[in-house]
């Protein structure tokens, strides 16, 4: 693994330990160039430790994890720099800095890249805003923003700087119908322009409606990782309890027959 | 030996607490040739600490040269010794209580509100953010209000020693009608170069430690709002502590050898 040139990350064998519980064990699995990638699991599973291990903001006990042919276990905070500039990550709770309004928020990190002129960075805001339809939230700050605001916000933030990969963390848990829908039709807007996701989330519907690859993980470990015929098939009984409540519609269910 | 054996856990903790702050500052040091990038945040830390925390300082400076000369103006009078007020109130506040009183209150002003606004971000997990986004919150956070610390806590402890000599001249000619010229004269006479040295260089390592110490504090906050709470009281508690020993040490050991 890490070898294969499509491979754009990779997690072989990690493990993670915090304050003594066992929160990952063993997790593997692959993601290649322009594909998207769905994490499923109930929650407390271990979803969002993947993610920070993936990142590097938790090191792994044992395992390796490789970024674009790096290691990431073997790079020093500051030889990772140059590695996560490459990544956007939408966090769970969104981890906007609420003592920023809209447009300081999104030009913050276009700001640490030195080479980018002030009038580049407000059109680059702009676009953005505009991308995740909220050109007149510039100056409002978080706390003035709703919960799916809050989301494109931080969608509008973490594709501000063109990353190759964006991580979503659970994008549209605890938010109401219409916007989720807004919401995974902006995540597959951005898939389009090709870049290489990983979601995170416990709803089958959305995971099914955007990725092309999944893993299922329970208490740590990956029990299933394949495409949605693997998962939609398999007889494993907690993996049947977990897509029990989804019901395919026709032209899915066609889709997945072809 | 058993006193250590029980509380080989506090000990193991406070060691370990010890070695992550000194690597933090350590960090931070490696990253002052950043100050021209963080221009901005400096000097709007700068600008809060000072309209912040000048009330207070003055106020504080201001009682204790009232006190001071009241105290020291009665024992005086009983020895006829009356015109040596002014140089006591002065030495005092000067190489002692002005620093000292300032340290104290601008620990509990300026570092509680480093441990929260940082704690509080480090629970909304946008510190995690900034790491991922390939940004150093050392550098980002922690340099800034170290440096505005270092830079304010000086005059704002200048203005304090001021206050408290002023109120101390008024106290003298209202009470102890004590000629205000008589005052000054006395004052200014025995001051030498060291004891400038002494109660100027003061604020400075304060303001360093301080600000360390408290960011230091916030970067470590877990719990939710209950750590936060228990986060910014260790951090007014530590800072307020290290604040007396430095005084002690200062006094002591730098009076010697000087
Ligand atoms: N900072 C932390 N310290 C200790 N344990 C944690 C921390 N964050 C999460 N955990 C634990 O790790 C497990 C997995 O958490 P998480 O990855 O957030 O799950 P998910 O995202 O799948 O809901 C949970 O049992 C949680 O209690
Ligand atoms: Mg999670």
């Amino acid at each position: 693994m890490g070898n294969n040139v499509k491979d754009i990350i990779s997690l072989c064998n990690v493990s993670l330990k915090l304050n003594g519980r066992k929160i990952l064990e063993d997790v593997s699995f692959t993601v290649q160039e322009g594909e998207t990638f769905v994490i499923l699991g109930p929650s407390g599973a271990g979803k969002s430790s993947i993610l920070k291990v993936l990142l590097g903001l938790w090191k792994p006990d044992s395992g390796s994890v490789f970024i674009k042919g790096a290691e990431m276990s073997s790079l020093n905070e500051n030889q990772m720099m140059p590695l996560r500039k490459k990544i956007g990550i939408v966090f769970q709770g969104n981890a906007l800095f609420d003592s920023l309004n809209v447009q300081d928020n999104i030009s913050y990190f276009l700001k640490e890249r030195n080479s980018i002129s002030e009038r580049d960075i407000d059109r680059r805001v702009k676009e953005c805003l505009a991308f995740v339809n909220l050109e007149n939230a510039e100056n409002l700050y978080p706390e003035e923003l709703s919960g799916g605001m809050k989301k494109r916000v931080a969608i509008a933030r973490a594709i501000a700087f063109k990353p190759d990969i964006i991580l979503y963390d659970e994008p549209t848990t605890g938010i109401d119908p219409i916007n989720v829908k807004i919401l995974e039709d902006l995540i597959l807007k951005i898939q389009n322009e090709g870049t290489t996701s990983i979601i995170v989330t416990h709803y089958v519907t959305s995971a099914l409606r955007l990725g092309n690859s999944f893993a299922l993980i329970k208490d740590g470990s990956i029990i299933l990782n394949g495409s949605n015929d693997d998962i939609l098939n398999a007889k494993d009984d907690f993996v049947k309890e977990f897509f029990s409540d989804y019901q395919p519609d026709e032209k899915f269910l066609q889709k997945v027959n072809k | 030996m058993d006193i250590i054996i029980r509380n080989k856990k506090k000990i193991t903790a406070l060691a370990e607490s010890l070695q992550e702050y000194s690597f933090m500052t350590v960090e931070m040091i490696k990253k002052v040739s950043k100050i021209r990038r963080n221009k901005t945040a400096i000097i709007e830390e700068m600008y809060t600490i000072g309209t912040q925390s000048l009330f207070i300082v003055v106020l504080g400076g201001l009682f204790v040269g009232i006190i001071l000369a009241l105290e020291v103006g009665y024992r005086f009078e009983m020895f006829g010794a009356k015109t040596m007020v002014g140089r006591t109130v002065s030495l005092g506040i000067l190489r002692e209580l002005g620093p000292v009183i300032s340290g104290l209150l601008l620990a509990a002003r300026t570092g509680s509100k480093n441990t929260s606004e940082i704690g509080s971000m480090k629970l909304s997990e946008q510190l995690d953010a900034m790491r991922a986004f390939g940004t150093d919150p050392v550098e980002k956070l922690v340099l800034p209000r170290m440096l505005a610390s270092v830079v304010m806590f000086l005059p704002l402890t200048l203005l304090a020693d001021f206050a408290g000599i002023v109120g101390g001249m008024f106290v003298s000619s209202a009470w102890l009608s004590l000629d205000k010229s008589i005052f000054w004269n006395a004052a200014l006479y025995g001051l030498q170069m060291k004891d400038l040295y002494v109660g100027f260089s003061k604020p400075i390592v304060f303001g360093f430690f301080i600000s360390t110490i408290s960011c230091f504090m916030g970067m470590k906050t877990s719990g939710g709002t209950t750590g936060l709470g228990r986060s910014v009281i260790n951090s007014v508690v530590t800072s307020s502590i290290v604040v007396l020993i430095i005084d002690f040490i200062f006094t002591k050991v730098v009076w010697e050898i000087m």
